[in-house]
């Protein structure tokens, strides 16, 4: 009875707590997300790498938002954020939004139309060099009808116009407009932001950590977490073991090996998503010494079938993800709308390889087995990017695997940068390159889209041609519905699968792995972080730093 | 020689021996990968007695070879180090006044840039060199030692009242050196290379273990350690053998350079040994 | 003595010189740029990266680059870190004290350690205590200093949790004198992993050191004067402290590379980690920053222990 007395006021807080829906001792935890990449920018327009946006999500509201169908086409699959509600023009070409007039910057200030015209305008500043400029050119302008209502104007029609409108971030314009063009990533600004997210910006240490703090009365509702801390480690080895010591919450993709490992720490959970990366073996259609000829071996389709047949994809997949990974099916994802699983693929058929590029003249060979025409062996240089681990190992294991038919593949590693300006240059005949999705599939203009149309192929280095490709896709981005999008897709992704521009490798099937102590909401494959704000913390699992955020929460 | 010294030389002997007999004494192609789903990351078998790693490629045989790539551009490493640090520390020596000052504050310079940094900067100017452009640089960067103890001899040796009648004669400086700075300077210098051997093979190990050294496929004793990064526990032959193999190598290296440096006469003297 | 200093300051600043050029040159040489070098990174059309390049100046030919690097250095502007997204200052002030406490306490530790482990072994160099750390000793030299650091990552972080796997404190740790016991808590590993080669090193120098002085005339006559066996062995040590000195002085810029090694596997936040990123990233001014603050570090260094070797060795002091 004594130890009961004793321990009332803790049970009589915990009631209180319970009857409010929130524990007051232990309040809404602190969630540690462990990377092994820092973030490279802390705000929207000058942000380009996944660390990035997850920050930048965290900290700035967008217009609108995707819903969890990840449906881009039209506006059904988008929910409101800064703006509430929104309304389309007769010609379809100005979307007028009104803004929540509860929206506030985290310096107080109401969020206003002008700060979407700010937004926009960061963006389309060449001085920025934003990785959003291509994506929005169609928008041409904001117009501010008045002080909640911000209009956006279209150059022209397309079925995920609401998509594009959804990367316009808003900026507080009475910080950001007296920045000059081309200083607001070394602005003071920028390194400390003033956001309208549900969290804020605290400190930051370059390459060690981050920390953001809820912003309590957040027009969207208070936050679930109270703190978020993001840390960064040298490898993702010592990152993921940040896991099993609890030293940290969160980790996104695990790799097989480690969720092996999960099985045996008890307070992680583990979440399958979808994965959003497909990796490839791409061809150069023109000559690496001079662009403007096609190349001498490559630009042969029954080469690239033979080489594509001589690769072992499913052992590829099985090798480097066990089963956390599918073998590539084309330019798209299995998650995307366009995704069509049942399309024919180029089978792993070393005979027919072998039969293929005999019939094709190269039945000489040299000592060490490799094929040759005419006195020249069939050897072919790839670029493979150092800082891609996966990638890394599985250009080892498709050097050897095309050796066993012939083909003498050499491989070069490159750092970042001097992988990104090889590969613009096409200073290559193969390159393992690997592309990022978004739930829009006007990327593929970018990265498969053929360059003789403006606009389009910027990131299509080895120059892939196809009149099929071009008109389908053409008329997949103009589909008016999903059903007739999809079926311009399948003829353009069969197009592009008889013409062989890449073998297309594999794609990785995310594990997640988060500290069981959080209850989560529905997960959202292509941005985890997007439903953080609604985690919510048992209170009988907290830790002390979840302890230690609602006291620092609740002082004044 | 002691009963230690005679065992290092012998296990130092046994080890260049088979890395210069790799290609006949390795049972598999170091490059060859099994297959994929069954022979990854297999521990110590009897088909693979040092395991396989992440490509089902066998251990033994990658070690053997490596040995050749890390045995082979260390030694390479230590030729030019030694000969670049000797010439200038001899060229120095004689010629005293601002030639020498300004040798020895380039000296200065390439030791106050980190070593590490300067073959990351090259690396990352030039792209990755072949081994023996690696070993190369490596000599390249590591000079500096060997040209200070070379000029600090030469000056005490030139000294001499010996020397300095000879010179009064009018012998020719070639001929000075020759006959005198460099048979006094032969055992200290042994014993100098030796130790930088022992510096450079765990060098180039430490630097293809940070992407640097021999490139994969190529196996090299560091490779095959950063092989294991991810998981040294779990594929722990990754890291034992290659370390085993460093290590002996090492240790028997700096037995066998204390006997020469004891028999130089040296005890106490600079070691010539290079950034570790 | 004065006048060997001003000349020793002016050769050191020629130093400085040389290497901040050789590595202003070497890095704009690499290919690549500062802007949107990583894998990710791939979206910007090469036009804007052209004008964005333009803005900043990298453009431009590299002698009239380092033209205005120095001008700026002269009113004390390092520059700015991209891929840091702060200042080169800012930049070397979080990391230079983090790599200084690291090096500090591992040298310390070190030289301690090794100072008196070699003069007992030198000492008593018959028994066989003496002559098993000896062999103990070689080993730990001979074992790469990564694998080191690995092992002392797997064993007392991962698999017994005696100490934590990385970083340099706690998430959201303690503060106040709590703090700095976290702190000593994480630096326990990282600085011994760095310490134990030199410790070896030293240990084996001064043993030797030892030896050659043990028996020499002065510490028979100290013995034949009365003095016990400790007045007599601290003689020998002043003296045959002279050598190892000389390691610490030469040896000091070694350091470095064991310090990246370290600092990348126990994610140390410090100048080695800082550098090699920065390279990677192709920064541009961080690099060229950074390696000023290192040479003048190293410099200054070399001198103060060429000094310290010249206090304690007066045989040495007419030489310069």
């Amino acid at each position: 009875m004594r130890r009961l007395l004793r321990h009332a006021p803790v049970l009589f807080a915990l009631l209180l707590a319970a009857a409010c829906g929130r524990d007051a001792d232990v309040g809404g935890g602190t969630v540690i997300i462990t990377t092994s990449a820092d973030a490279d920018a802390l705000v929207p327009p000058l942000r380009a790498t996944v660390g990035g946006k997850m920050v930048t999500e965290l900290l700035f509201d967008p217009l609108v938002e995707i819903g969890p169908e990840l449906d881009p086409i039209g506006d059904e699959g988008f929910v409101g954020r800064l703006a509430k509600s929104w309304a389309w023009s007769p010609d379809s070409l100005v979307i007028t939004f009104t803004l929540d007039e509860r929206a506030r910057w985290h310096d107080g200030a109401p969020v206003v139309a002008r700060d979407v015209a700010a937004g926009l305008a960061a963006i389309k500043a060449p001085a920025n060099a934003s990785t959003l400029f291509a994506d929005v050119l169609e928008i041409d302008s904001v117009h501010v009808v008045d002080e909640r209502t911000a209009a956006l104007h279209f150059r022209e029609r397309h079925n995920e116009q609401m998509y594009s409108a959804s990367l316009v971030t808003p900026l507080p314009s009475h910080l950001v407009d007296t920045i000059p063009d081309g200083a607001l990533s070394s602005s003071a600004w920028a390194q400390a932001p003033v956001g309208s997210g549900p969290y804020r910006f605290v400190a930051r240490e370059p390459k060690v950590r981050l920390e953001l703090a809820a912003v309590a009365d957040h027009y969207r509702g208070r936050p679930g977490p109270d703190r978020i801390a993001m840390v960064v480690s040298e490898s993702p080895a010592t990152a993921i073991a940040k896991l099993w010591t609890e030293e940290a919450d969160v980790w996104d993709v695990l790799p097989p090996p480690d969720v092996a490992e999960a099985a045996k720490h008890p307070h992680i959970r583990l979440v399958r998503s979808q994965g959003f990366d497909y990796a490839f073996v791409a061809f150069n259609y023109r000559d690496p010494r001079d662009t403007a000829r096609a190349h001498p071996l490559l630009a042969e389709r029954r080469l690239r079938h033979a080489l594509t047949m001589g690769v072992d994809r499913e052992g590829i997949v099985r090798a480097l993800f066990d089963s956390l990974g599918r073998p590539g099916l084309g330019p798209f994802v299995r998650a995307q709308y366009s995704a069509d699983t049942t399309l024919a693929q180029l089978p792993f058929d070393t005979a027919a390889a072998s039969a293929l590029l005999d019939s094709l003249g190269w039945t000489g060979r040299t000592r060490d087995g490799i094929r040759t025409r005419g006195g020249r062996p069939l050897a072919l240089r790839a670029v493979v990017p150092a800082p891609s681990a996966n990638r890394v190992r599985a250009s080892v294991l498709v050097q050897e695997q095309l050796r066993r038919v012939g083909v003498d593949v050499t491989l070069e590693k490159l750092e970042g940068g001097a992988f990104n300006a090889a590969r613009d240059a096409g200073r290559w005949d193969l390159i393992f390159g690997g592309w990022g999705t978004t739930p829009s599939l006007r990327g593929t203009r970018t990265t498969w889209g053929t360059r003789t149309r403006p606009g389009w192929g910027r990131l299509n280095a080895g120059h892939f041609e196809n009149a099929t490709f071009t008109a389908s896709l053409d008329s997949a981005l103009s589909a008016r519905d999903l059903p007739t999008a999809r079926g311009h897709f399948r003829r353009a992704y069969e197009a592009a699968i008889d013409d062989a521009p890449a073998i297309w490798l594999y794609e990785p099937a995310p594990v997640n792995a988060v500290h069981r102590r959080f209850t989560l909401p529905a997960w959202r494959s292509e941005a985890w972080w997007r439903t953080l704000p609604q985690w919510t913390l048992d209170p009988a699992q907290a830790l002390p730093r979840d302890r230690a955020a609602a006291g620092a929460a609740a002082a004044p | 020689m002691t009963r230690g010294a005679r065992l290092a030389a012998a296990l130092l002997g046994a080890i260049l021996l088979s890395a210069l007999l790799a290609p006949w004494l390795a049972p598999a192609d170091p490059r060859a990968q099994g297959a994929l789903e069954s022979l990854i990351w297999q521990p110590p078998s009897a088909a693979h007695p040092l395991g396989t790693d992440s490509a089902a490629r066998d251990v033994l045989s990658r070690l053997l070879h490596g040995g050749r790539a890390t045995l082979g551009i260390a030694l390479l490493a230590v030729t030019v180090s030694m000969s670049l640090g000797s010439c200038i520390g001899a060229v120095a020596a004689v010629a005293r006044g601002p030639l020498d000052a300004l040798l020895m504050r380039v000296t200065d310079a390439f030791i106050a840039f980190p070593r590490l940094l300067l073959l990351l900067l090259v690396v990352a100017g030039v792209g990755h060199p072949g081994n023996a452009a690696f070993a190369v640089l490596l000599g390249a960067t590591g000079w500096m030692t060997t040209a200070r103890l070379v000029r600090q001899e030469t000056r005490r040796l030139l000294a001499t009242d010996h020397v300095r009648g000879a010179r009064a004669v009018g012998v020719p400086w070639p001929r000075l050196v020759a006959r005198h700075v460099l048979p006094a300077l032969a055992p200290t210098l042994a014993a100098a290379a030796t130790f930088a051997f022992a510096t450079a093979v765990p060098l180039e190990a430490g630097l293809s273990y940070l992407g640097l050294g021999v490139l994969p496929p190529a196996p090299s004793w560091g490779n095959i350690l950063a092989d294991a990064d991810a998981r040294p526990l779990a594929h722990w032959w990754l890291v034992f053998f290659p370390a085993v193999a460093i290590a002996v190598t090492v240790v028997s290296a700096n037995v066998l350079a204390e006997t020469v440096a004891r028999r130089a006469g040296a005890i106490d003297a600079d070691r010539g040994e290079d950034e570790a | 003595m004065r006048a060997a200093l001003v000349s020793r300051l002016l050769q050191a600043a020629v130093v400085v010189v040389l290497v901040v050029v050789a590595a202003f040159a070497l890095i704009r040489l690499a290919p690549g740029d500062p802007f949107y070098s990583s894998l990710e990174e791939a979206n910007v059309a090469p036009e804007q990266v052209a004008r964005i390049k333009a803005h900043w100046g990298y453009d431009r030919p590299i002698p009239e680059q380092f033209a205005r690097f120095a001008r700026n250095l002269a009113q004390g502007d390092l520059g700015y870190s991209h891929s840091r997204i702060q200042s080169v200052q800012e930049a070397l002030a979080a990391t230079i004290p983090n790599t200084l406490v690291l090096v500090v306490t591992a040298l310390g530790v070190a030289f301690a350690a090794g100072i008196a482990l070699g003069a007992w072994q030198g000492w008593r160099a018959e028994s066989r205590a003496a002559r098993s750390t000896d062999t103990l000793g070689t080993v730990a030299v001979s074992v790469p200093e990564f694998v080191l650091a690995v092992l002392l990552m797997i064993g007392p972080a991962l698999a017994w949790r005696w100490f934590p796997v990385s970083g340099m404190r706690t998430e959201f740790g303690p503060a106040g004198l709590a703090g700095l016991a976290d702190l000593l808590w994480h630096l326990a590993l990282p600085a011994t992993a760095l310490a134990l080669p030199v410790l070896f090193i030293v240990a084996r120098l001064q043993r030797n050191a030892m030896l050659g002085v043990r028996d020499a005339e002065f510490v028979r006559a100290a013995r034949a004067r009365g003095a016990g066996e400790g007045r007599a062995a601290r003689r020998a040590l002043r003296n045959a402290l002279v050598p190892v000195l000389a390691y610490a002085g030469v040896h000091l810029s070694a350091l470095v590379g064991g310090v990246v090694i370290v600092e990348k596997v126990f994610d140390w936040p410090g100048m080695g980690r800082l550098m090699v990123a920065a390279v990677h990233a192709r920064d541009y001014q961080l690099v060229v920053g950074g390696v000023l603050a290192g040479a003048v570090c190293t410099v200054v260094g070399t001198m103060l222990a060429d000094l310290l070797l010249l206090w304690a060795d007066p045989r040495q002091r007419g030489r310069a």
